[in-house]
């Protein structure tokens, strides 16, 4: 019954909310002793411009925002990226390969089919809570969200403080 | 007028320089003589060529500490061989380190059974990993930047996954950012 109300919660809230928030996130389950996580999902932005400028995770020393630059040589090269440029009523999507939130000195690893509460912080928005789905280490995209009806969101339950 | 010839000349030169870039990138060289290397199991054994003879390799290069590109390369790899069915089973999974100094057999160990039940992990030292990456032309190197925690650090590596045939020679490079699961399992079958 609670789920029932966080998911209408979570359903109906895009269509109030004005501020830039992070949809559908979601992270891989990691190895034992693994050091490092990602985050991904669905940056939508709000009435206007903003940056995430900042990320923290309680099972993480240190969070980052990252991407990903790949050479014509093949090679892949992973930077930090100072913030992510969220523009008004647009998307940015944070996937495998490319833009993510990486979680550095994981303090135990991430388990398939739990909920990662995340603490973002936008230039504009402020401070905003969002929960990411953990799935299969080998996932390529979020894992359902359980008991969720097929289609809905994954995850990113949002409540700006 | 007579600038015209010379714009030609060099339009036509460029266009035959990015033909040939092109056709480079597909050669499935530089290996063309069986692989050779000895490294070190996630289960603390050695492991040479000779162990795998006979059986064909699908060969991936990475790190654990990797949070994104290789957790995605090894996924890919664990729906290919899904998409492969029984024929699977012929073709042995391996990720060998380019992170030798963090990643130990150990720690490979706690990592690979989550990618693929069937997954070998590799590692060595420096010389040994070097030998075997050299022999595929990967280039992997200790990022140019600093990350917010001391003491870490990140790894540029080539990401292509590689498929050996039963002699240890390359078969084939599978770009996983353009080729889609189904194709590279049905470019590995009609290769085994």
């Amino acid at each position: 019954m609670k789920t029932a109300i966080l998911l209408a919660a979570c359903l109906s809230a895009p269509l109030a909310a004005s501020e830039a928030v992070l949809e559908g996130a979601w992270a891989r389950a990691t190895a034992p002793g693994a050091q490092a996580g990602a985050v991904f999902g669905t940056l939508r932005g709000g009435d206007g411009d903003d940056r995430l400028v900042r990320a923290a995770c309680a099972v993480a020393d240190v969070v980052e925002l990252h991407t990903h630059l790949r050479g014509e040589d093949g090679v892949m090269r992973m930077r930090p990226v100072e913030a992510m440029a969220v523009p008004a009523g647009g998307t940015v999507l944070l996937k495998p390969g490319a833009e993510h939130i990486m979680l550095i000195g994981l303090k135990r690893a991430l388990a398939a089919g739990e909920r990662l509460p995340l603490q973002l912080t936008f230039a504009r928005a402020g401070q905003v809570e969002v929960v990411a789905l953990v799935g299969e280490a080998t996932a390529s995209a979020a894992p359902a969200p359980a008991g969720a009806a097929s289609g809905a969101a994954a995850g990113g339950c949002c409540g700006h403080r | 007028m007579r600038r015209l010839p010379l714009i030609v000349t060099v339009l036509v030169l460029a266009a035959a320089g990015v033909l040939l870039a092109l056709v480079a990138r597909r050669e499935p060289a530089p290996v063309a003589a069986p692989v050779h290397f000895a490294l070190t199991g996630h289960h603390g054994r050695p492991v040479t060529e000779a162990d795998l003879a006979g059986r064909p390799v699908l060969l991936y290069f990475g790190y654990t500490f990797c949070p994104d590109v290789c957790p995605t390369e090894l996924g890919y790899v664990a729906r290919v061989l899904r998409a492969l069915g029984p024929e699977a089973a012929q073709v042995q999974p391996v990720m060998v380190t380019i992170d030798p100094a963090r990643d130990t057999a150990a720690k490979l160990a706690d990592y690979v059974p989550l990618y693929h039940e069937r997954l070998l992990g590799l590692t060595g030292t420096p010389e040994q990993v070097a030998a075997l990456a050299d022999q595929f032309g990967v280039h992997y190197q200790r990022a140019n930047v600093a990350t917010a925690k001391p003491g870490y650090y990140l790894m540029d590596h080539t990401a292509t996954t590689f498929l050996l045939d039963r002699q240890g020679r390359l078969a084939l490079k599978i770009d996983s950012h353009t080729v889609p699961v189904e194709t590279a399992a049905a470019e590995i079958r009609s290769r085994l």
